[in-house]
């Protein structure tokens, strides 16, 4: 019996040995991937940047378009904290340039006009902030917030009047800096060490204050627009590939 | 740092390509069949010394109305020789019942519309506009006029709506004809 209990008291001692060195390991707490992607996707509009009334001189005739960027985030050492950036250009369709001939005719009672839309409504971004980072094995979740320059061009036009020749309304293209503001996160997987797909949502925001030529406007008829100054916001949806180191 | 140039490169690449590929977004707006008509241009004539006498001339294109009455073209003035009168310009509609009124539509597009009078030789009239537009200067648009006649004498009477899209100078030559009507004005 004496022996059976020396052998149980040997055999937990030992058992405890084992175990506790194990408890003394501090869990390795997962850390951000420092990583560079391309992305690109869908560029929504809302506010009155997206209306397409002619009779509101605050429409912008933007509608739904595509980006394509590239974003990527340093995360510091044994640290969930970043600092990225994501810079990107952003292309919005014109929308409802048949109303704004149709506007044309009617302000100046004619037959028929003819609208040409000069350039795009376009936005460049570079923006950088903090980044932070949730780890979950092979997929990763970072979200972000940054601040920047956006550089954003609104279309110029010429309308031609049918009873006139060489008589066209110009508007001038205009272009604009201003300060950029992105929320956003990316959902990032990983195919391999290195490489992966991500998916991503951002909201963007800018207020460029665009100073508008016209020329050859002889009378005090038909849209004219000198000034514009309306937010360019809207949500970003975008998918990717990334390297991370 | 070389895989950031690649990517940035290609980036700029694919933009480029995807700007240059787009065309200038054009639209047209078609004429719209079944416009308005200007049917009937009047001058409606009062002597300026005498608010009692009060004449009115219309001149109807009488082949867009169906069943035209005689009574309904009548383009002729009697004025008083060495008188005043102030004139207004009167623009008609008579395919609809009731008579439809032109005239304000021109008055709110008075900034692109001009009507010019010419008398013939052996009229003795001088015709003065005397309201303005809009646009900046302004500019006279003659829906509002002094009639001042001279000597007794017979003549025609030419007045022109002409219209003026971005072209509106102050005289008559731009743009093109709305309206061109001949009154037979006689002063005794």
């Amino acid at each position: 019996m004496k022996k059976i209990i020396y052998a149980c008291s040997v055999l937990s001692l030992l058992a405890i040995s084992t175990v506790l060195p194990a408890q003394d390991k501090k869990p390795v707490k997962p850390t951000g991937k420092s990583f560079i992607a391309i992305t690109g996707g869908v560029s929504t509009v809302s506010g009155n940047y997206s209306k397409g009334d002619y009779y509101n001189s605050q429409s912008g005739f933007a509608k739904d378009g595509f980006n394509l960027g590239i974003t990527g985030a340093y995360f510091f050492k044994n640290s969930n904290w970043g600092i990225g950036g994501h810079f990107f250009y952003t292309h919005y369709g014109f929308n409802n340039s048949k109303g704004m001939a149709e506007g044309y005719k009617e302000d100046f009672d004619l037959d028929s006009t003819t609208v040409y839309i000069k350039g795009q409504n376009q936005t460049l971004n570079f923006l950088v902030g903090p980044y932070y980072n949730f780890s979950f094995g092979k997929l990763q979740l970072d979200i972000h917030a940054l601040v920047g320059l956006t550089h954003a061009t609104l279309p110029g036009n010429e309308v031609y009047l049918e009873d006139g020749i060489g008589n066209q309304l110009i508007q001038r293209k205009a272009t604009a800096g201003a300060l950029g503001l992105e929320g956003g996160f990316n959902l990032r997987y990983s195919l391999t060490n290195h490489f992966g797909v991500l998916i991503g949502a951002n909201y963007n925001y800018a207020k460029p204050d665009f100073d508008i030529v016209n020329e050859n406007r002889k009378v005090v008829a038909g849209r004219k627009v000198d000034k514009y100054n309306e937010p360019i916001a809207g949500i970003q949806g975008n998918i990717g590939v990334f390297y991370q180191l | 740092m070389k895989k950031i140039l690649t990517t940035a490169s290609l980036l700029v690449v694919l933009a480029t390509i995807m700007n240059s590929c787009k065309k200038d977004e054009t639209a047209v707006a078609p004429p719209v069949p079944g416009n308005e008509f200007l049917t009937t241009v009047g001058l409606k004539v009062t002597n300026a010394n005498n608010a009692s006498d009060v004449q009115y001339a219309y001149w109807t294109d009488t082949t867009l109305i169906s069943n035209p009455p005689d009574s309904i073209n009548t383009p002729v003035l009697n004025l008083q020789a060495n008188q005043k009168y102030n004139v207004e310009v009167l623009f008609q509609d008579r395919t609809t019942n009731p008579i439809g009124d032109v005239t304000a539509e021109i008055k709110e597009r008075q900034n692109y519309h001009l009507i010019c009078f010419t008398a013939s030789p052996s009229l003795n009239l001088t015709v003065t506009r005397t309201d303005k537009d809009t646009n900046v200067p302004a500019l006279e648009v003659g829906l509002t006029d002094l009639f001042t006649t001279g000597a007794a004498g017979t003549g025609q009477l030419n007045v022109q709506l002409r219209h003026q899209p971005n072209v509106k100078d102050g005289t008559c030559a731009p743009g093109s004809t709305d309206a061109d009507v001949n009154f037979t004005i006689r002063i005794k």
